[in-house]
């Protein structure tokens, strides 16, 4: 069960991933044009590494962390995980890969089979995987519910007796049990109340301490992001804009959307200042803007910014992990400190 | 007896009662908020402590007959909304009080037009032919910030995406120029982006003497919008004050849970301090203080006896037989 991590190599592996889907119109369902989710995506996340992925709605991140678990199909690029090609990988590897690559949902109350009990849930995949027998289940699925916290009485309960918080620890036992090296998170406590939320990202972070994980972190609040992740990419319309370490993208961020984000960002404490309040909308991801695609609502856009599309790359003032697709990266003034 | 005229909402020992399964439950127990005219006040609390409910009952849309207020008085310009009769508690909505919520799709009707929805409201309430109602209805979607006004007028609900349809709603509120807005979660669906357009728009009505009460679950929110705020905690308001003393000074163990759980943009903290425990469901409620299974500080006294909201001064009180030794105590450690 116990595979050994290759350490020269990231865990994850993204390379120039695309997920689109057809839009289908009449009765022979003719493919009319092609919603663009995602659209171009490179990132890695080496083994024990946090990374966050923030956006807004339609903006690609959760396409792309189903994509890579396997429940999309991309339109073009290459997913390693574990040193294995995941999308010419055969049936038997597949199966044997996805144990080390797991998934937890927003919703805790869609995401649980409301017929199961939580020993059936929480042990679902070990049976499944062939890696225990099934008189061992529950001893395992104890095991499974001690390490989020909760007790064994729990076991012959079902989902709807349990609270928000207290489902998305099942969710997490359940995941857990298959010993992932990484975890993709989408928006796991966006569902909470401020109470609860602090409990389970403090479990998350546990675990990832305890066991070494690695985590996609998906979530459009980017207090989170900050507190869960080591390195931040910010989505925009299916690609990604800006990339690097959480504290430097967040505390000085580069791109204007990353700026706009992070100015309309209520937090408390915060002066009060006036706040860069972007126009209009996020255009269709099935017809993005030409050139760099935030431009129609970028305070800073020039004429350049609609025919060139930027690509990601260093700016020129800062580390060497933290890349900007901006054209203007270089001469824009740095945002005022929060 | 209605109140002084700088008082445009004032809410006195409301509660509200639902018949459920599990027979009749207390959801809001006793509750009394005060709104001066151009105010924003803020109700924050996690889900099922009564905020919503208490937003509801001032509109007098609880869901019959299964929930009723059976204690109280909702003093609205001068009359009881409590006792106002339906027609003109008809009138005195949507005119003199306009309200958006969550899902905005759900306050509008899908069979009509975006156009035609904004000006019958119009056409309601003040005298106006189609042609001119038409024309205010387009100033404002444009006020409102929609893309391509002109065409989103013959546009139908489904069209919208739920920022563009919380736009419409504002627009709605907003062209009547209301004393009072009540907005019950009105950017919790909402991207960041469009919560700051939303938000600057709630600013301009605050601005135009429009008072606000802002149900939010969003601590940022309430921090960059309200003036005042009120903490509810298992229908009952656990802690009242102006929004600089409580995020500074909290005088209820609960306020400073949650201030505690709130994360910021800066470093992150190694861990976070969290409430241990759940959130409590109406019918379960425990006796004495209803926070006293999750409080740090908790005695014997809490465990029994409830605790009043007693001043501790500067505007600010708190249900906490603590509540004294809490306040001006922020970072200090507990009494």
């Amino acid at each position: 069960m116990i595979s050994s991590i290759n350490l020269s190599k990231p865990l994850l592996q993204v390379e120039a991933l695309r997920t689109w889907f057809p839009i289908l119109r009449g009765v022979f369902a003719r493919a009319v044009g092609q919603i663009r989710a995602v659209d171009g995506v490179s990132l890695h996340i080496n083994a024990g590494e946090a990374l966050g992925l923030v956006g807004e709605s339609g903006c690609g991140k959760s396409t792309l962390a189903r994509t890579v678990v396997g429940l999309e199909h991309p339109t073009d690029g290459r997913i390693y995980f574990d040193g294995l090609d995941l999308l010419r990988a055969s049936r038997q590897t597949m199966t044997r890969a996805r144990c080390r690559l797991q998934m937890i949902f927003q919703d805790p109350y869609s995401s649980l089979n409301p017929r199961l009990t939580v020993m059936e849930l929480v042990t679902e995949g070990l049976l499944a995987h062939g890696l225990i027998e099934p008189a061992a289940r529950r001893d395992a699925a104890v095991a499974a519910l001690r390490e989020v916290g909760l007790d064994a009485d729990a076991l012959s309960r079902y989902p709807h007796e349990f609270s928000g918080g207290q489902r998305q620890r099942i969710c997490i036992a359940r995941a857990m049990a298959l010993r992932p090296a990484l975890v993709i998170c989408d928006e796991p406590v966006s569902a909470l109340d401020v109470s609860v939320r602090a409990q389970v990202l403090n479990l998350l972070n546990d675990l990832r301490e305890q066991h070494g994980l690695a985590y996609l972190f998906i979530s459009h609040d980017l207090a989170v992001v900050r507190h869960m992740a080591d390195r931040v990419a910010v989505m925009y319309l299916g690609r990604i804009v800006e990339e690097g370490p959480a504290a430097t993208v967040l505390d000085q961020p580069g791109h204007p959307y990353t700026r706009a984000l992070v100015s309309a960002t209520p937090v408390p404490y915060r002066p009060r200042q006036n706040r860069l309040v972007l126009p209009g909308d996020v255009p269709s991801a099935s017809r993005p803007p030409p050139g760099c695609r935030f431009h129609p609502r970028c305070p800073f856009a020039t004429l350049a910014c609609a025919e060139i599309e930027p690509a990601l790359e260093r700016m020129a003032t800062r580390i060497s992990g933290h890349r900007v697709a901006c054209l203007r990266r270089n001469e824009l003034e740095p945002s005022p400190p929060l | 007896m209605p109140t002084s005229s700088d008082i445009i909402l004032d809410i006195r020992g409301l509660s509200v009662r639902f018949d459920t399964d599990d027979g009749a439950l207390t959801v809001v127990e006793n509750v009394s908020l005060c709104l001066p005219r151009g105010a924003v006040v803020g109700l924050v609390g996690e889900s099922g402590c009564g905020k919503s409910v208490t937003a509801l009952s001032v509109l007098r849309l609880l869901p019959a007959p299964a929930g009723r207020v059976t204690a109280g008085e909702i003093w609205f310009e001068g009359e009881d909304l409590l006792r106002t009769p339906p027609d003109r508690l008809r009138r005195v909505r949507g005119q003199r009080i306009a309200m958006v919520f969550q899902e905005p799709m759900t306050a509008l009707s899908p069979l009509h037009t975006i156009g035609d929805q904004l000006a019958e409201t119009w056409r309601l309430h003040r005298s106006a032919s189609r042609a001119e109602a038409r024309t205010e209805a387009l100033k404002w979607l444009r006020r409102v910030g929609l893309p391509d006004p002109e065409e989103r007028l013959d546009a139908r609900p489904h069209q919208l995406s739920g920022g563009m349809l919380q736009r419409v709603m504002l627009a709605m509120a907003m062209m009547l120029h209301p004393a009072l807005l009540i907005a019950d979660e009105p950017t919790t669906a909402l991207d960041v982006t469009i919560q700051a357009q939303i938000l600057d728009l709630m600013r301009q009505m605050k601005e135009r003497d429009t008072a606000i009460l802002l149900i939010t679950h969003d601590l940022g929110v309430i921090w960059e919008m309200c003036d005042t705020v009120a903490v509810m905690y298992a229908g009952r308001v656990v802690e009242t004050a102006p929004v600089n003393a409580l995020f500074q000074a909290p005088a209820h163990p609960y306020t400073r849970g949650l201030l505690d759980a709130v994360l910021s943009l800066g470093a992150p903290a190694r861990r976070l301090k969290d409430i241990p425990g759940q959130v409590p469901t109406a019918g379960q409620y425990p006796p004495g203080c209803r926070f006293h299974p999750r409080c740090p500080f908790a005695f014997d006294r809490c465990r029994v006896e409830k605790p009043p909201l007693q001043d501790v001064g500067n505007g600010q009180a708190a249900a906490c037989f603590l509540a004294g030794q809490w306040a001006g105590n922020r970072s200090g450690d507990p009494p």
